[in-house]
């Protein structure tokens, strides 16, 4: 199969954040994504520390070709075009997705549908 | 007010303990055995996680030494479930209606608006993968919360 474009894209801040978050935690391959059932508008991101690549997970790699980010077979649908980002201020640092599926979404920003 | 506020707490009886040993939610309770209670005027309390602490300690040393410096936490309309908990940093001191609470150096203000909808709530700094956030939890004025807990609906 060819694939000519990646799944997701990761911003450089983002990148840069998960580069020192797995700095962290040498043990793990990478991040991976998935999407749990949960928020008020439906679906809501979910991150965690991945040892290894599961079957038929797609990995994204970051520009920079140092992190790597799993997204789960039943996320692919839903995130696929997605710009994984990092935002940081003084009271909230946290990912965000920006997702050109998502038809909604949550004032919080927490959750999404599709 | 104060007291009607202490009387969840109470409730706990012999087997609702059992029950939270069971579930696991105790582990979690005393997990935030650092977490402070302050007092404010007006009879109004609020608490802080040790992350929380920790946290604010943190902003403090890069805030401006000359200045206060305080946490904000106000309690507007919005959100799904109609009120919304707000985070401001503040390089100024209270104004005149403000509940101003205070332990071990680190101060939270809150307006006189707001302190009834907060009051006996705790206010942690959450650290996870996705988000690192301060947070509202366990407000016993709130009826329902919004799963991001950002917004909650009122108890009336």
């Amino acid at each position: 199969m060819c694939r000519s474009r990646a799944a997701m894209t990761i911003t450089e801040a983002a990148a840069k954040r998960l580069r020192s978050l797995l700095e962290k935690h040498p043990e793990s391959y990478g991040v991976r994504l998935s999407l749990k059932q949960r928020g008020c508008n439906g679906l809501s991101y979910q991150l965690d520390y991945a040892k290894e690549r599961r079957r038929f997970e797609e990995e994204v790699v970051s520009a920079d070709g140092r992190v790597r980010v799993l997204v789960d077979p039943r996320a692919m649908l839903h995130v696929v075009g997605t710009e994984m980002d990092y935002v940081e201020n003084d009271l909230a640092s946290e990912f965000v997705f920006r997702n050109p599926n998502a038809k909604g979404t949550c004032g919080c920003g927490e959750s999404f549908n599709v | 007010w104060q007291a009607a506020s202490r009387v969840p707490e109470q409730k706990v009886s012999a087997a609702s303990f059992k029950r939270l040993l069971s579930t696991g939610s105790f582990a979690k309770e005393s997990a935030a055995s650092g977490t402070e209670t302050m007092r404010g005027a007006g009879g109004f309390s609020l608490s802080v996680t040790e992350e929380c602490v920790r946290r604010l300690r943190e902003l403090a040393t890069r805030a401006p030494k000359h200045l206060p410096f305080a946490l904000r936490v106000t309690v507007n309309s919005g959100g799904c479930a109609g009120f919304q908990y707000e985070f401001k940093l503040e390089h100024s001191g209270p104004a005149a209606e403000d509940v101003v609470f205070e332990k071990d150096g680190v101060r939270v203000y809150v307006d006189a608006i707001s302190a009834p909808l907060l009051s006996g709530a705790t206010i942690d700094y959450e650290d996870e993968l996705i988000r690192s956030a301060f947070k509202v939890e366990g407000n016993p004025n709130a009826e329902a919360n919004c799963s991001c807990g950002t917004s909650f609906a009122p108890r009336f």
